[in-house]
């Protein structure tokens, strides 16, 4: 296994994300339709019209357009926030391959993202730090020396960053280590929380681990306090995998090849049933108990199988029944080909 | 009143918070309450009880934590109907949203801004990426501040109380100076 995708199966992607409002108008909770309008034609003039972001080939798309079950799968996709479209003229500014997406009047005027595969905190800051550059060439952002850039919540003044991973970490979950991770991840000032589902649980055992504070803290701190802990959960988690298959390896190896064959076999599936069985298969993979299926797959699966983008390559309006009998025959041709 | 835990200093920030669906309240200096961690990761923790403490310490006169600052800004009346002149924000929408609606919030309510970023960041001064369109302006002071409330935040949780309260006395020495340097560049 190379070195990148012996960390790319523990960490399945980071997030960089930069909040910025535009001098002289009001943040998006005290907007005018006017006000409101005029940030978006400055976003747009920022990015899509920027000559520096030619080859970024951004485009704007506004919220209004979109129908609700498009609205649902970019949220599906994390390219917008389930948030967006609370406010007056938002919407989203994509690039070509769309690890770059740039909400407009989502709580902040300004959100820029950057999501890549696997553990690349550097390249992913970069990227918006890039974006967030040639947008200041055209638009002034609004900035205090004292609190840095100027955002609608105090808690994201100072570098407006938020930077994570999703982790994948099935095997501390299965040995109720999660706890112990958590206090891990407060100790450096991090905050851990499920990334599907609601409330305390997480479907698939993904978790999302980001900076608390942004404030009196440097980019590259944030950066590194994130690859520390990525590091230190990718070893306990691996940790784990080794212990469990040293001390019940035929108790794992039935639970993941019992997710199979419910996965390849089922007529009628959930997303949050589907979810379980494909983390369990996503460590049978990582454990070599699979060889024609790779983690990349099963992570475009997870996202396939989500309920609003499902419905979009299947039928706009069937309901949860059909869409439930779907999932299990589109899984099964995606596991079996 | 005294701060609940060091018992020195004068407390100027209440924190409150509903532990086992019981209130309490911590009355701490602002040191303390900048290195308060137990609290700072305590996820019952609400910001917006929070928000309502420094307001009615505000509202009481004889232990008001800033007379002269309010006295100025916001006279004696309610602080709850204060409101940002330019996008009309009230405190109290404030304390429900916790947003702000605008770039001159941050102005109309400097006075709570900073107990509440420091509750937020266990810090109070940006120390990343600069803005383009930053005015050029001293920001040796700032930076300086910022530096030394970290060395404050790892005297104290070294337990080096002697450092700590050296550079507590630094980082007030440091305040007046930006704070002289403030009144200078708005005239
Ligand atoms: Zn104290
Ligand atoms: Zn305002």
């Amino acid at each position: 296994m190379s070195d990148e995708a012996y960390i790319n199966d523990i960490v399945v992607t980071t997030r960089v994300r930069l909040a910025r409002n535009i001098t002289d108008i009001p943040y998006p909770i005290k907007t005018t339709d006017e006000s409101a309008l005029l940030a978006v034609n400055k976003a747009v003039a920022a990015t899509e019209l920027n000559p520096e972001l030619a080859d970024d080939h951004f485009g704007f798309t506004s919220i209004n357009t979109l129908n609700e079950l498009n609205r649902r799968s970019m949220v599906e996709r994390h390219l917008i926030s389930p948030e967006l479209g609370k406010y007056k003229q938002s919407g989203v500014i994509i690039n070509a391959d769309s690890t770059i997406s740039i909400m407009v009047n989502e709580e902040d005027h300004i959100r820029i993202q950057c999501i890549l595969k696997g553990l690349k905190l550097l390249e992913a800051y970069e990227m918006v730090n890039r974006i967030d550059d040639a947008m200041q060439e055209v638009i002034p952002f609004s900035y205090s020396d004292k609190y840095g850039f100027l955002t609608s919540c105090p808690s994201n003044l100072g570098t407006g960053m938020r930077a994570g991973v999703m982790v994948h970490i099935p095997a501390l979950t299965i040995s109720n280590r999660l706890p112990q991770i958590a206090g891990m991840a407060n100790r450096f000032g991090l905050a851990i929380r499920g990334m599907y589902g609601e409330g305390s649980e997480a479907l698939g055992d993904l978790f999302q681990i980001s900076n608390q504070h942004s404030l009196g803290i440097t980019e590259e701190e944030i950066v590194n306090s994130i690859h520390s802990i990525s590091r230190e959960i990718i070893k306990l988690e691996r940790e784990e995998r080794n212990s469990l298959l040293i001390n019940q390896e035929d108790e794992l190896k039935d639970r993941i090849y019992r997710a199979y064959g419910i996965l390849t076999n089922a007529c009628v599936i959930s997303t949050r049933e589907s979810m379980s069985l494909l983390s369990l298969m996503r460590m049978g993979v990582d454990l070599g108990l699979f060889v024609d299926i790779t983690d990349a797959k099963l992570d475009d699966l997870i996202i396939k199988i989500q309920p609003a983008t499902l419905a979009l390559s299947y039928n706009e309006n069937a309901d949860d029944r059909s869409l439930n009998i779907y999932r299990a025959s589109f899984i099964q041709q995606e596991l079996l080909n | 009143m005294i701060c609940d835990s060091c018992k020195q200093n004068p407390a100027k920030i209440i924190v409150k918070k509903i532990v086992d669906g019981y209130q309490s309240e911590i009355h701490l200096c602002e040191t303390c309450a900048q290195n308060n961690d137990s609290s700072a990761n305590d996820s019952n923790f609400d910001i917006t009880e929070f928000i309502k403490g420094i307001l009615n310490m505000q509202n009481s006169s004889n232990s008001a934590p800033f007379p002269e600052a309010y006295g100025n800004a916001f006279g004696f009346g309610n602080a709850e109907n204060i409101k940002c002149p330019t996008c009309n924000l009230s405190i109290g929408e404030f304390r429900k949203t916790v947003k702000f609606g605008c770039d001159d919030c941050y102005k109309t309510f400097d006075k709570i801004i900073e107990p509440i970023v420091r509750r937020m960041h266990s810090r109070t001064i940006h120390t990343g990426k600069v803005s383009k369109s930053a005015a050029p302006s001293d920001k040796g002071t700032l930076h300086e501040m910022a530096e030394i409330q970290q060395q404050l935040a790892k005297a104290i949780s070294d337990e080096d109380y002697e450092q700590a309260a050296i550079f507590r006395d630094k980082l007030r020495q440091l305040r007046e100076v930006s704070k002289a340097a403030e009144g200078k560049s708005n005239e």
